[in-house]
């Protein structure tokens, strides 16, 4: 783990195996959020890339399509 | 409105009449104007709409399809059913979960849409009422989580009152009231956010998709 960073568990999952428990935070100076929300933002944000990287299937159609 | 005696479709004087000045005429002469057919169901999309960036917004809506259709069985059957059948927890998880696509969905076009500018070229109005939907959608699942009829639900409320309170809506929204959150969660934000979704869509559809930002500086007239 980086020097500063903390994650702080408040009871662990693995063990006990339960949704309903509390979940780990990660903490960095001011930002405290919990390791699944973060998952979730770093899942939006590789989603977000794939969708700008990979190719469109049967990419074609007019030069404006008529737009304005 | 003007009437005639003629049967439909057999109307041989009509060249000649002086154009009628009913509402009816004059609104569907606006629609015909405003809202062509080829541009609200296209067949043919610009060639820069080929990415997957412009997808992120029709899967935000069908995620707000399952959401409504699954909302629709939980608000029929009722707390008991959906906190104790299993049929009636795989509904309340089909409501939870479609919401958390709709949510990610919505985020990934609104990032999609910022980073291509789409409030240019006149589509100011457009954006504007996407901002007020996705704020509208958040006031949506906030009565949502209130209106579970569990204890995280009266833990919510109980710990939001004194938010609502300090920022001095508590009088007119108030969290501990269940009917009160229970009845925006499930009739008013739900029709409201509909509307705005289907005047975003004609939005969109009316004046195509933006264009590109030009790579050389400076939008594409």
């Amino acid at each position: 783990m980086l020097r500063g960073f903390k994650l702080t568990p408040t009871q662990n999952v693995l063990k006990e195996k339960r949704m309903d428990t509390p979940a780990t935070y990660f903490h960095w100076g001011f930002i405290l959020i919990s390791v699944p929300n973060l998952l979730v933002i770093a899942g939006m944000i590789v989603l977000f890339a794939i969708a700008l990287i990979a190719p469109f299937p049967h990419a074609e159609g007019d030069d404006d399509g008529g737009n304005k | 409105m003007a009437v005639t005696n003629s049967p439909q479709g057999a109307d041989p004087g009509a060249a000649a009449r002086p154009e009628s000045n009913s509402w009816t005429l004059r609104l569907r002469q606006a629609i015909d104007r405003h809202l062509p057919m080829d541009h609200l169901l296209p067949d043919r999309q610009p060639y820069y709409v080929g990415s997957w960036v412009y997808v992120f917004g029709v899967v935000t809506i069908a995620a707000l399809a399952w959401v409504i259709a699954s909302g629709v069985v939980l608000s029929f059957m009722g707390p008991q059913w959906w906190h104790d059948s299993r049929v009636g927890h795989f509904f309340n998880s089909l409501h939870f979960w479609s919401v958390q696509l709709f949510f990610i969905f919505m985020v990934l076009h609104l990032w999609g849409q910022y980073f291509m500018a789409g409030w240019r070229s006149g589509r100011a109005a457009t954006w504007m009422i996407g901002v007020i939907i996705f704020g509208t959608s958040i006031l949506t699942a906030f009565t949502g989580y209130l209106s579970q009829q569990n204890f995280a639900s009266q833990f919510i409320a109980i710990n939001a009152k004194d938010a609502m309170n300090g920022a001095g809506i508590g009088a007119f929204f108030n969290v501990l009231n269940f009917g009160q959150m229970y009845g925006l969660h499930v009739m008013l934000l739900p029709i409201g956010i509909t509307i705005l979704v289907v005047a975003h869509i004609v939005m969109v559809r009316t004046r195509g998709v933006v264009k590109p930002i030009d790579p050389e500086g400076g939008a594409r007239p």
